[in-house]
């Protein structure tokens, strides 16, 4: 087992190192980019730049130090913000995304395990024709439409909810934008799990298990669980990733104060430098989360590990 | 010859049968599950329906989708003033803003569709029939592109590129090729290792005329429906790039757009969101209904 | 006739319909069934007579979709009609069951002792852990598993196929039921490893009393296992009765049928060929050699598999050699590397007299069109989106590209009819036809450019009796009509004396023994040879019951050991590291045109 995730964790290195290769060179190629001064910029965020970039030395001087910059949790200045740099302004906006991501993830695993779960267990009656059709909404509907719709209903015309903000985090300011982020993910895991379980229920091993007369409960536990999860498993890696980038809209939507919103705003101001450091820092973080994904997916299914 | 029994000859008849001397191919099964398929059959004629309207609809209206029309701003949907969808703040008429959108989010759905889909394929098949190192590399190249936020990415090249809508098309569609490389690899590995490639191979077929003529038309059945699945994918990831701000451009517009100029006044003009969003719900619904039945034809065990 | 307390079993009017997308399937019509206490019961048919599905709804595993009507009574209770709950405390406690394939059958994300745990658990309550884990011991030894506390910790993938059927034996047997029910145990497996399942079961049923029911295909299994009988057909009794009286004086006209069509190990064998004076070899085989690498880990190297150890042999024309051997055996690689399908590492290979080194391409493609093959599994040899008439066409489209359509198509007919199918079959797709009809279109495809050499890679294994037996009376027609010579390779040592006349068998890539037909099953000397031919079960009761196995010591488990291949020569292991290469052992010529493999005395290399 540890050997597997020491393997895994090594062969992050590779995609991390090709993926920060690639934002330095969008970097450097852009167009009449930063650098070149098409769009003025104040002198002091100049001299920032001048100085963390080392704009004069070689290409090859650069990027080692960008790469060992990165290494270093420096991801470079703001272009536009002076007072801040990239890292720390990702650090205000940090604790909000995890907070909303991490509610998101887990309302989205719970509620969409066991809705599908259920939904297998008693096919074809009242139940899994409703998951159905919310399974069909959640994949359909786009977050940037649920969630005007939500706030106008819940919070406009029935006035049980606030519209937006943070508000220091209370339940009734968090339901809406979590309900909207975790939506697709309770439709696409449920589907899933669904699936998974319909086809495990029928395999030859759980045929035996039945025959050995331990009983429904035991069976489901014991022998329909783990393998059913593995589909579900090797989704949420890429679940991350789509959670991250939903959180762009939902942050946005329901002013929140979270990394998504600055980076909208700085995509929106062409804010070079925090759009490209906001990238990396979220490359890392879904590289990250995958690796841990895969070493789940290994303890779930001895046969992955043998290798 | 002898050591066999005239006994095994009486279960001869058994083991014949008589039938009828038409064949009918999996192409042919497909087809009429996939009609019977009542959700599937009619998404099918909604989404006709919606491409005509988008694509023909705008000669028949009296209003383009930029100019505005100065007696009737903010007008709510009416059949007088012959703004059935109602207008914007600046009095631009919404069926056509509408359609046009439509036209737009069809278009780069379809071009993108398209570029995803030679990539995916030729990525693919390529892998999956030399295999070896060159199949180990390609699948590396995909399963790194493949964890990293690609729609990041692409937002990163929007602001660092500008706003150009052919490479939205471009970047959008390279968005989508990894899944269909990944299915595609692995349906023409398990192709190649069929008994029916090593009888062509012994037959005396070459390489070229074993792939054309085996490989190629077992392959087009889960292309077809994994395009028909990435489709709605990409539909709505132009939308939400739009909605964010960074697809297309004025004076072009997308439902996307629309609607985040909807949501703006939601309070005032809601009809502003109502109808493009209806719209987008309506093209994502057939688009996936459409999906999942060509799915189920070619698969039946998918089905619940 | 026995009263109901000596049934352990009675079914009584089993009716089961299946609710499916084409319409009600009715699988089995009305059966009559008892198992009395002790006995063993072997349940024949072929498919789709309903055999599975009867035992199947006794123990409520049928598919959801299923319905039963009758009744099934074991211990004063009909189970059919019994709640889960009531049913569960009978299943794996009363009445066990075991499976074909022991891959997919044992829960693979759990450890062997812990799916053994569990049913203890279930049925004989708590008794501690060390009770339980003491209990599963005990039982893995008693089905001769080696090194048992290692394996309770084992995960099935871990364990070869002989020894995951044994932990499925063990594990039904933990509650000491009254009835076994076993649904083709040992189908899926060697027959050196099948004969040793079969004699466990045996020798369990005489230690503990329980009683079994056998369903199978194989009437040579039923002969050396079972006291009763019972044939079923399309859903249906079709008759029972002692094993004695059943073989040897059938009552009705299918289950004649059905023993005529079984081939015996000692039964008829091929007429000689007709062989003429000068007729040069039609294919030679000299020292080939294939060798597959099989990829290492990160911290492990890559090992090297020869699969072909340098094998020579020569066929002439019209003459069938058998080649037989047991899964990894390397004989399914050889067919394939004489016919240069799969690279080979050395040796020579030449096709109707001519060497194939150093032909260019298009000139070793214009020479396969003497030589065809037949696959194992005839519905995926089939390009499923051509049409059968198509498929059949291709090698003739190569073979005679100058031949025009019209004239190819009366070809194609004319082959169809020819191998036994309507001629109005050739616009039909293979999903539409049986599998014994598919395989029929493959055998047109193979003889349509009229080749010289046929080679049938387990061409029938895969059909039910009845339908292999037409195909090899097929096969043997057209042979003689063609002058084909045949290479035909099968595990299946019945039907390899059936057809051959010469046979050579195989063992980890090296010749063991090479001899006519009748020699070989006459008069084997090689000790494998030996075990094998004592492992096959003879669907004749009086000669089974009085048979002695030979067994050896070893296994073929681990192809890439030295001790798995001197096996035969453990004399020779001495000195030798474990991945060393050793060389192939020489051929002996005992008789003329009997070759030998060295190897040691018999006596030293028996299990004791």
């Amino acid at each position: 087992m540890f050997g597997y995730a020491l393997r895994r964790l090594l062969s992050t290195v590779p995609v991390l190192w090709i993926a920060l290769t690639a934002c330095f060179f969008v970097l450097r190629l852009a167009p009449g980019g930063p650098f070149d001064g098409e769009r003025p910029l104040p002198p002091a965020v100049k001299a920032n730049l001048a100085a963390h970039y080392n704009l004069d030395q070689p290409l090859v001087v650069q990027y080692v130090r960008y790469i060992g910059g990165v290494l270093r949790g420096d991801l470079g200045p703001s272009f536009v913000n002076q007072d801040f740099s990239v890292a720390e302004q990702i650090g205000i906006g940090l604790p909000y995304t995890l907070i909303l991501g991490a509610l998101a993830f887990t309302l989205a695993v719970a509620v969409g395990i066991g809705a599908g779960a259920l939904g297998a267990l008693y096919r074809n009656r009242l139940g899994d024709h409703v998951l159905a059709g919310v399974i069909l909404l959640g994949l359909v509907l786009p977050n940037f439409l649920v969630a005007p719709i939500l706030q106008l209903v819940f919070g406009l015309q029935l006035d049980w909810l606030p519209v937006g903000g943070w508000g220091g985090g209370t339940i009734t300011h968090l339901v809406l934008p979590v309900t909207v982020l975790a939506l697709p993910h309770v439709a696409r895991i449920s589907r899933l799990m669904r699936g998974a379980m319909i086809d495990v229920l029928s395999s030859d091993f759980v045929r035996t298990a039945r025959a050995k007369g331990i009983g429904r409960a035991a069976i489901l536990r014991r022998h329909v669980l783990k393998p059913a999860l593995t589909p579900v498993v090797s989704y949420l890696g890429p679940a991350a990733g789509y959670l991250l980038t939903g959180s762009l809209v939902v942050e946005t939507i329901f002013g929140l104060p979270g990394i998504g919103r600055y980076f909208i705003n700085a995509a929106l101001n062409r804010d070079y430098g925090m759009v490209l450091g906001t990238v990396i820092f979220y490359m890392l973080l879904i590289v990250v989360l995958n690796l841990v994904v895969d070493i789940v997916y290994a303890w779930l299914d001895p046969r992955v590990r043998g290798r | 010859m002898s050591g066999v029994s005239k006994g095994s000859e009486s279960l001869q008849a058994a083991a014949l049968g008589s039938a009828p001397v038409r064949g009918r191919s999996l192409m042919d099964d497909a087809r009429a599950r996939f009609l019977a398929n009542r959700a599937a059959s009619g998404s099918v004629v909604v989404l006709v329906l919606l491409v005509l309207a988008a694509v023909v609809g705008p000669a028949f209206l009296p209003w383009d989708h930029e100019t505005p029309d100065w007696s009737a701003f903010r007008s709510p949907p009416s059949s007088e003033n012959g703004h059935y969808f109602g207008t914007d703040q600046n009095g631009r008429d919404l069926l056509a803003r509408t359609l046009h959108g439509t036209r737009v989010s069809l278009a780069v759905a379809f071009v993108a569709t398209l570029v995803s889909v030679v990539i995916g394929v030729l990525f693919g098949a390529i892998a999956g029939y030399v295999g070896g190192r060159l199949d180990g590399a390609m699948m590396r190249f995909v399963d790194i592109l493949y964890a990293l936020p690609y729609i990041l990415f692409v937002i990163l090249l929007m602001v660092v590129f500008g706003r150009n809508v052919y490479l939205l098309f471009a970047a959008i569609g390279l968005l989508e090729w990894l899944t269909m490389a990944r299915i595609v690899r692995g349906q023409t590995l398990s192709i190649r290792n069929r008994e029916y490639i090593e009888a062509a191979r012994a037959a005396g077929l070459g390489r070229m005329q074993i792939i054309l003529r085996h490989v190629v038309p077992n392959l087009i059945g889960p292309v077809v429906i994994y395009a028909a699945l990435t489709v709605p994918e990409i539909v709505a990831t132009e939308s939400f790039l739009s909605y964010l701000g960074f697809g297309v451009q004025e004076p072009l517009t997308s439902l996307g757009t629309l609607i985040a100029e909807g949501t703006d006044v939601i309070e005032v003009l809601p009809w502003l969101l109502w109808f493009p969003g209806a719209t987008l719900v309506l093209l994502l619904l057939s688009l996936l209904f459409i999906g999942d039945g060509l799915r189920d034809a070619f698969d039946p065990k998918e089905i619940s | 006739m026995s009263t109901s307390t000596d049934r352990v079993l009675d079914i009584r009017g089993l009716h089961v319909r299946f609710d499916t997308r084409d319409g009600e399937v009715h699988a089995v019509r009305g059966v009559d069934c008892h198992v009395e206490r002790g006995e063993c019961l072997g349940v024949v048919g072929e498919s789709g007579s309903g055999k599975s599905q009867t035992f199947l709804a006794a123990m409520g595993l049928l598919a959801g979709n299923a319905r039963t009507e009758g009744v099934v009574e074991h211990d004063g209770q009909n189970l059919l009609a019994l709640s889960s709950a009531a049913l569960d405390r009978v299943r794996g406690d009363r009445v066990a069951m075991i499976f074909q394939n022991p891959l997919t059958a044992l829960t693979p994300h759990l450890t062997i002792g812990a799916q053994m745990r569990e049913t203890l658990a279930a049925h004989r309550g708590s008794g501690g852990r060390k009770a339980i884990r003491a209990r599963c011991i005990d039982w893995l030894e008693r089905v001769a598993l080696p090194e048992p506390e290692r394996r309770l910790a084992q995960y099935p993938h871990e364990l070869s196929g002989g020894m995951r059927q044994r932990v499925m034996i063990a594990q039904a047997m933990l509650c000491e039921p009254d009835l076994l029910i076993a649904d083709e145990p040992t189908t899926a497996l060697d027959v050196t490893i099948q004969a040793e399942i079969l004699d466990l079961m045996d020798s369990l049923r005489r230690d503990t009393g329980t009683a079994i029911v056998l369903v199978t295909h194989d009437m040579g299994v039923v002969a050396r296992l079972c006291d009763r009988v019972q044939v079923m057909r399309a859903g249906a009794y079709v008759e029972a009765g002692a094993v004695d009286a059943v073989f040897h004086a059938p009552a009705h006209a299918y289950t004649r049928a059905l023993l005529d069509a079984v081939p015996r190990i000692d039964g008829p064998t091929a007429a000689a060929p007709v062989a003429r004076a000068d007729a040069a070899a039609v294919l030679i085989a000299d020292e080939v050699d294939v060798r597959f690498h099989l990829p290492g880990a990160l911290f492990r190297p890559g090992l090297e598999l020869r699969a072909v150890d340098g094998i020579s042999f020569s066929l002439a024309p019209g003459e069938t050699l058998g080649v037989v051997g047991e899964s990894g055996s390397g004989k399914s690689t050889l067919a394939r590397a004489v016919l240069e399908l799969v690279p080979r590492h050395a040796g020579q290979v030449a096709w109707m007299g001519r060497s194939i080194e150093g032909l260019a391409p298009t000139e070793l493609r214009r020479a396969r069109r003497d030589l065809s093959i037949v696959f194992q599994d005839p519905l995926a040899s089939l390009d499923p989106s051509m049409t059968i008439g198509d498929s059949i066409a291709e090698p003739l489209r190569i073979a005679e590209p100058g031949l025009g359509r019209a004239a190819r198509r009366t070809r194609v007919r004319e082959t169809l009819e020819r191998v036994g199918l309507e001629a109005g079959f050739v616009n039909r797709y293979p999903h539409e036809l049986s599998g014994g009809q598919n395989q029929r279109v493959g055998i047109a495809r193979a003889v349509i450019t009229r080749p010289q050499v046929l080679i049938c890679d387990e061409a029938v294994s895969a059909l039910d009796v009845s339908v292999q037996a037409q195909v090899l009376v097929l096969l043997a027609e057209l042979q003689k009509e063609l002058g084909l010579a045949m290479l035909f390779i099968s595990h299946d040592l019945s039907v390899v004396r059936q057809v051959s006349h010469r046979v050579l068998v195989m063992y980890l890539g090296s010749v063991v023994e090479l001899a006519p037909c009748v020699a070989l099953f006459d008069d084997p000397r090689h000790p494998y040879t030996r075990a094998l031919l004592s492992a096959v079960p003879l669907p004749d009761p009086r000669i089974e019951r009085g048979r002695e196995r030979i067994r050896l010591q070893g296994s073929a488990a681990r192809p890439t050991e030295a001790a798995a291949r001197l096996r035969f020569r453990p004399s020779a292991l001495v000195g030798v590291a474990d991945g060393e290469h050793v060389p192939a052992a020489t051929l002996d010529e005992v008789a003329p045109g009997h070759f030998v493999a060295a190897h040691d005395a018999l006596e030293r290399l028996l299990v004791e």
